[in-house]
């Protein structure tokens, strides 16, 4: 459990901010619907193929990326190896394939989001800073919350990434919830404690999409 | 507070064949309250959102006080804008959107809620303080954009048609408490709207813009006795001016029996040998058949104590009737006392008596003013 909130926490966190930014960059930049297209590419990726791929890039003795590291002269990292790396690791692969998927709904958002506000902002006053803190994320409010709470669904159901990368080691730093309770009905035909644990995470899942949509007021918006 | 300086500015969006607005000189003074008006797509939200800076400026300079503004922030611009949706922030109460500016220039806490209490009082908006603009009515929303507007204190009001959203009775209410408010409080006041009569009962002054080009600047009642052209002419005055078109012989224009004189001066300047001769539908009046021109009525439109007369001009007339506005038929109109006995389908002779305005055909400049 504890490393599931860790992975859940890493990749929430740094896929959302990620995510707001590609986001916010498409909706001020560009208008080209390829970029757009480019960002959710990673999507289209099946969770194997993605988590093989980067499983060759980053290997320790073999990867491109470990050369790289190496090359400019730093030490090889066994990010799927090493038990502090492995979260990590597995948390960034994620967020590699989701965040243009996540960026594409915050995008969606944005151009919710009334022009002349802004402008009433800007003769208010207000610097890009402040209108983002002021105006453009509370009224992302609603979709940011869908956002957070669907992500964080997904991110308590990661397995594949897992059992493809590490198979839940080294000594258990990767043994996620679905992994666990996958190796306990499968691998140790314990069905009835695994059946019972994923009716427990299911529980757990529906307090926290609830706690969540209380919080954040998912299902009202301010826009008119 | 300070006046404002348009010299030579021009808009052009790229990609357009025309610029939205061309050439544009005014020169409006402190405290002054100033209306644009003018037909749609004439330029007039493009000037105002220059002088706020959501526009870029193409081309000349414009300046608020004494300082050069052209390629300042809108933020750096010390303005305050209402707009026609009003633009409140929907996430923040009625206390927060009016607060939002000073907050941003990190007034103290205790100034804020002052000027907060006191612009909340001056617009009646007190008991309102804490609830989100949702739940608020049109009027009370108009209330709050002016409230955010005042509380700052700026050096000039900019408002972009806030009336109209509002409907007919608020718009006449609410009209009269913004020009009270504006003097009040003496801010130089720049105005936008489409309808010429929240344009003539405003403003200190009233520029009127036709593609993107000024035609004049000038006092209510001087555009309505001494419009510069035919353009001002038919767009300033409701119902607007009959402009009747007619040749010119050498005793005067002639219409019909009546013939106006002209002055050399009259002659002299113009192009060609038929002119415009404006008449507003007070100054045209029922004769008997000898003189004038006839007319079949169409509709009466009784007001009480007044009564309109739309009326065609037939075929067999030598003088033709502009069409000043694309909404309405080329009809003249003319006012007559309320409960009059004229119905549809009458004929009449009318003729102008009064002042009637000459324009040249070719320029439609009005042949008085040159």
């Amino acid at each position: 459990m504890k490393v599931t909130v860790w992975y859940v926490v890493l990749n929430i966190g740094i896929q959302t901010i990620m995510a707001l930014m590609i986001a916010l960059m498409m909706h001020r930049l560009t208008r080209s619907t390829f970029l757009r297209g480019v960002v959710l590419s990673p999507y289209l990726v099946s969770n194997v193929v993605a988590a093989l791929v980067w499983l060759w890039i980053l290997d320790t003795q073999l990867g491109i990326f470990n050369h790289l590291l190496e090359s400019i002269g730093l030490e090889r990292i066994g990010f799927l190896t090493d038990e502090t790396w492995a979260i990590p690791t597995i948390a960034l692969i994620n967020v590699w394939r989701h965040m243009g998927y996540t960026a594409l709904l915050i995008f969606a958002g944005l151009q919710t989001l009334p022009e002349s506000v802004y402008e009433a902002a800007r003769t208010d006053g207000a610097g890009e800073t402040r209108i983002f803190f002021s105006i453009t994320l509370p009224l992302l409010r609603p979709i940011m919350a869908l956002v957070l709470i669907m992500t964080i669904i997904g991110s308590f159901q990661v397995f594949d990434t897992v059992a493809v990368t590490t198979g839940g080691g080294p000594a258990n730093a990767t043994n996620v919830l679905q992994v666990y309770i996958y190796d306990m009905a499968f691998g140790r035909f314990q069905f009835g404690y695994a059946s019972a644990m994923s009716v427990g995470l299911l529980i757990i899942l529906g307090i926290i999409t609830f706690i969540q949509f209380k919080l954040t007021r998912a299902g009202e918006t301010d826009l008119d | 507070m300070a006046g404002i300086k348009f010299e030579n500015v021009v808009c052009q969006y790229p990609g357009a064949e025309r610029p939205s607005v061309s050439n544009l000189n005014l020169d409006i003074a402190d405290g002054e309250f100033l209306v644009l008006v003018g037909p749609s797509g004439c330029g007039k939200s493009t000037t105002l959102r220059m002088l706020a800076g959501l526009e870029d400026v193409t081309d000349g300079s414009i300046t608020i006080g004494d300082e050069d503004v052209t390629y300042v922030a809108p933020k750096d611009r010390d303005i305050a804008m209402v707009f026609q949706n009003y633009a409140l922030y929907p996430h923040m109460t009625v206390r927060e959107n009016i607060a939002f500016s000073l907050k941003v220039a990190k007034f103290p806490k205790d100034k804020i809620n002052r000027r907060v209490e006191e612009a909340a009082r001056l617009l009646d908006l007190t008991q309102y303080l804490d609830r989100k603009p949702k739940a608020l009515s049109g009027g009370q929303r108009q209330r709050v954009a002016m409230g955010r507007a005042i509380v700052r204190e700026p050096r000039a009001f900019l408002m972009d048609e806030p009336l109209s959203n509002l409907d007919a009775k608020l718009r006449v209410q609410t009209r009269t408490q913004i020009s009270e408010l504006t003097r009040q409080l003496g801010v130089t006041t720049v105005y936008v709207t489409h309808d010429q009569t929240e344009a003539m009962t405003m403003g200190d002054r009233v520029a009127v813009l036709k593609d993107g080009v000024l035609q004049q600047v000038d006092t209510p009642s001087n555009l309505y006795d001494h419009p510069a052209n035919e353009f001002v002419a038919g767009f300033i005055g409701s119902p607007s001016m009959n402009i009747f078109r007619c040749s010119v012989d050498a005793e005067g224009a002639r219409m019909g029996n009546t013939v106006i004189p002209l002055s050399e001066k009259h002659r002299a300047a113009l192009s060609s040998d038929t002119i415009s001769v404006g008449v507003r539908p007070e100054d045209v009046k029922i004769v008997s058949e000898d003189q004038g021109f006839p007319v079949h009525v169409d509709l009466v439109e009784e007001l009480g104590a007044d009564a309109y007369v739309y009326a065609t001009i037939p075929r067999s007339v030598p003088v033709e009737l502009v069409q000043t506005s694309e909404e309405r038929p080329a009809q003249v109109i003319l006012r007559v006392p309320g409960r009059s006995d004229i119905k549809q389908f009458d004929r009449l002779f009318i003729s102008p008596e009064g002042h009637a305005h000459m324009f040249d055909v070719k320029t439609g400049q009005n042949l008085d003013l040159l």
